[in-house]
């Protein structure tokens, strides 16, 4: 069995974010990276429901989405906030 | 905390130490700063620079190239959990993301990238990718 190096895994990681567009957020994309970091979530959550096991796998999942929206809807209210101004 | 990537190619000097002055980019050049700390973050290293401006690692000029990480599942449960309640307080504080260089960009834009490592399936293409 092969192994990808350390530094071919350090690359793959980096080019992984760089191709989500999550090394450097541009400060007007955190809606958009949210929206989609949720989406990210929401695919493994509902992989996790069909399993019977990775409880605690779900349960962080179900803990990050949670986040996420609070963030989401933090963040809109804020803009909201700063453009009615 | 133990972080993934080793220091392979890295010069013994990296990363620089406090007191230092690091060069790194922004937006329209580069800036300068003088490094307080080093720290960990979720998936990478952050420079906090004595005038509480952060730099992640990857746009000081000089770090290791790739730049250094951690995995996903290095990060504790109570580690993480921190890291969102305290992101979460910062939205409700009102502070806004869009500030460059202060600490919630830096922590919102860390557990973006955190959150989709660990996340993310295997073969799936990232949401706007080609």
């Amino acid at each position: 069995m092969s192994r990808p190096s350390k530094e071919s895994e350090r690359e793959g990681v980096w080019r992984s974010l760089s191709e989500a567009g999550l090394i450097d957020i541009a400060p007007d994309e955190f809606p958009k990276r949210i929206k989609e970091a949720k989406d990210v979530v929401m695919g493994r959550l509902g992989k996790l429901l069909e399993a019977t096991n990775q409880v605690q796998e779900r349960e962080s999942a179900a803990y990050s989405l949670a986040t996420l929206k609070k963030l989401e809807r933090t963040l809109a209210q804020s803009v909201k906030r700063g453009g009615s101004d | 905390m133990r972080p993934t990537a080793e220091r392979a190619g890295a010069s013994a000097s990296w990363p620089p130490e406090e007191g230092r002055v690091i060069t790194f980019k922004v937006v329209n050049g580069a800036a300068t700063g003088i490094v307080k700390e080093v720290r960990w973050g979720l998936v990478w290293r952050d420079f906090i620079l004595e005038d509480g401006r952060v730099i992640p690692e990857h746009k000081v000029l000089g770090h290791p190239e790739p730049p250094v990480w951690r995995k996903a599942e290095e990060v504790t449960q109570d580690e993480r959990e921190d890291w969102e309640r305290r992101l979460v307080s910062m939205a409700e504080a009102g502070l806004d993301p869009r500030d460059r260089e202060q600490s919630f960009w830096a922590e919102l834009n860390q557990y973006l990238a955190y959150t989709y490592l660990r996340f993310k399936q295997a073969g799936v293409k990232p949401p706007h990718s080609e």
